[in-house]
């Protein structure tokens, strides 16, 4: 259980990253604070580091210097990282990524392979995440007999199979037309505010980063500004 | 939701190239199923061969690579005879040739009014009337082989012989067999005054130990001969050792076609789907059950593949009936421990063809997998 008196969920300190032997340097020294139940937008130009620092916040690189906590624990001391993805964090990506050969249903079930719960129940779960979505009339459909926003959405039931503390979605409207991000920002909110699950998000487009209560913009690898701003909901 | 479903529709989805690997481990494994059947068949006709004739025992000259051993005078199958114990013997010569239309067909003749030829049922024409009668017997899969019939002449060993009879044989071997007297043999093939097998029956008080006894003494007291038990000689005999060595060389070049197979599709099964594997990696998947997961898949293909090679096996020895100058001659005796054998060994070969494919996959960062997109 986390202490009451630390309401940080995730940190990054001093946090560098540079790929292709040094050349390019996706992170400068990001330091950052994510708190338990926020709702964090991380914005900037292609190539700013938003996505490497998503990547890091979530366990699946490792900074080159500096480090990632959750909960106050530093990632490296935890050794294999799989456990803390598939319990912790949640993962939204732009592509969906979803098995082709698995319906809806089963790719929900994917992440709950580890899980101590029954066959049954783990169907019974991913039945109940995809009502929670609005697609419990879709269980049994392929990604292939799915539209872009049905599958972004499976996604979304997928990353919280695992009931996660931390949903990180990278660009998860990037690959969606008008009215399927705001159906897929809006399922995000929703879910943000009812089960108070810390969202971080990276995008480009302004227009679903104003659904974050925080917004913090990247450049060259650095955190340019950080700013809080309220949420549509309360403008 | 396990690994089956996912296991199962992948290889489901790629059907062609799941379809070209299964073909490339069936087909050796079909080879190892049909070498190992042939192998089996000819044992157990050579066994029947000489239950039938009522053989205990077969003397021979030793030989390394060819079926019919290299002749030895008739004077050391006389000497043998005579040992205490030999009930009864007969000197075989047979040889192996193309005859007429046929590419290879056995020709054997046996010793006049010997034991051997006590089995033979004619079922049409007639026995030679004389052990010097220029006239041979067909086995029924040999006049069927050769289309004769009792009258017509068959031209064999550089001359003509008129065929008297048709005989039929629970030997395979024998019904697919041409068979004359010992010297009408050795006068048209320069081989007077030789045999190349001599038949043995024991005395009925001669039991298994005693006949191993006599076989020892033969062995011992003529240097260059193998005397063997009816039951143990099918095992000693050049061509079963020649089908088994074929099996072995068979086995092992398709371990590596299947090897270098199923390896060659996992890589690329792994390779295609780099992001798929990297996605399951960052939700939370374990690097062993990645690897399990690859095994799986190539353990399937390999389960799958032997499967299919037996199946292929039955197939080719129901194809051999239809070309009377293979089927009539040989049999393709497919048991159950070959079929347990081929597919544990295409399971061992599937298993090992995926350890590679799925170390690496199971190694893949997800990042580095993202990036592969």
């Amino acid at each position: 259980m986390e202490p009451p008196s630390n309401p940080c969920l995730a940190e990054a300190i001093a946090v560098t990253r540079s790929y292709e032997n040094g050349r390019v340097k996706a992170l400068r020294g990001v330091n950052l604070q994510i708190e338990k139940g926020d709702f964090v937008a991380i914005t900037g130009a292609s190539g700013s580091g938003k996505t490497t620092l998503l990547q890091m916040l979530g366990g699946l690189d490792t900074p080159d210097s500096g480090e990632i906590r959750f909960r106050g624990q530093t990632l490296s001391s935890m050794g294999d990282l799989s456990s803390f993805r598939a319990q912790q964090v949640g993962f939204v990506f732009q592509s969906f990524h979803l098995l082709a050969t698995l319906s809806a249903c089963e790719n929900v079930q994917v992440p709950m392979v580890e899980s101590p719960l029954s066959r049954k129940d783990r169907e019974q779960r991913a039945i109940q995440l995809l009502e929670q979505v609005g697609l419990g009339e879709r269980v049994q459909h392929r990604p292939s007999e799915l539209s872009g926003g049905e599958r972004q959405r499976v996604a979304i039931a997928r990353s919280l199979a695992n009931d996660p503390d931390l949903l990180l979605a990278d660009e998860p409207t990037g690959n969606l037309d008008r009215e399927s991000t705001t159906m897929v920002m809006e399922l995000l909110s929703r879910i943000h505010r009812a089960n108070g699950t810390t969202l971080v998000l990276v995008t480009h487009d302004p227009s679903t980063a104003d659904y974050a209560r925080r917004r913090i913009v990247m450049s060259d690898g650095m955190v340019e500004s950080d700013s809080t701003t309220p949420p549509p909901a309360a403008r | 939701m396990n690994l089956w479903p996912m296991v199962s529709r992948t290889l489901a989805v790629r059907r062609m190239r799941t379809a070209l690997t299964l073909l490339g481990i069936a087909v050796g494994m079909m080879a190892i199923v049909a070498l190992m059947g042939l192998s089996r068949g000819f044992e157990r006709n050579w066994n029947q061969t000489l239950n039938a004739r009522g053989t205990d025992a077969v003397i021979n000259r030793i030989t390394t690579g060819s079926p019919i051993p290299a002749p030895f005078s008739e004077d050391v199958a006389r000497e043998i005879s005579a040992l205490p114990g030999v009930e009864a013997s007969g000197g075989v010569l047979s040889a192996l040739m193309p005859v007429e239309n046929l590419p290879m067909i056995l020709i054997t003749s046996w010793e006049w009014e010997s034991y051997i030829w006590n089995h033979l049922e004619i079922v049409e024409g007639r026995m030679q009337d004389d052990g010097n009668e220029k006239a041979v017997l067909l086995g029924k899969s040999a006049a069927q082989m050769l289309g004769k019939k009792v009258g017509d002449s068959l031209r064999m060993l550089g001359t003509d012989f008129s065929i008297c009879g048709i005989y039929e044989s629970t030997s395979m071997i024998e019904s697919g067999a041409i068979v004359l007297p010992l010297v009408v043999m050795q006068a048209h093939s320069d081989n007077a005054g030789k045999v190349n097998f001599l038949n043995l029956r024991f005395d009925p008080g001669v039991d298994k130990a005693g006949g191993r006894e006599i076989c020892d003494q033969v062995e011992a007291s003529h240097s260059g001969l193998s005397a063997s038990l009816a039951s143990e000689s099918a095992q000693r005999n050049a061509t079963t050792r020649a089908v088994e060595g074929m099996t072995l060389a068979v086995t092992l070049l398709s371990m590596v076609v299947g090897l270098a197979s199923v390896m060659n599709t996992m890589l690329m099964s792994v390779f295609e789907r780099t992001v798929e594997i990297g996605v399951l990696r960052a939700i939370g998947w374990k690097a062993s059950r990645i690897r399990h997961m690859i095994l799986l898949e190539s353990t399937l293909l390999g389960v799958a593949g032997g499967l299919l090679g037996v199946l292929l096996a039955f197939l080719v020895r129901e194809l051999l009936y239809f070309f009377p100058s293979i089927g009539g001659a040989i049999r393709i005796e497919i048991d159950l421990g070959a079929i347990a054998f081929t597919v544990m060994f295409a399971t061992v070969v599937g298993a090992l063809s995926g350890l590679y494919p799925a170390i690496r996959a199971s190694r893949m960062k997800p990042t580095v997998a993202f990036r592969h997109q």
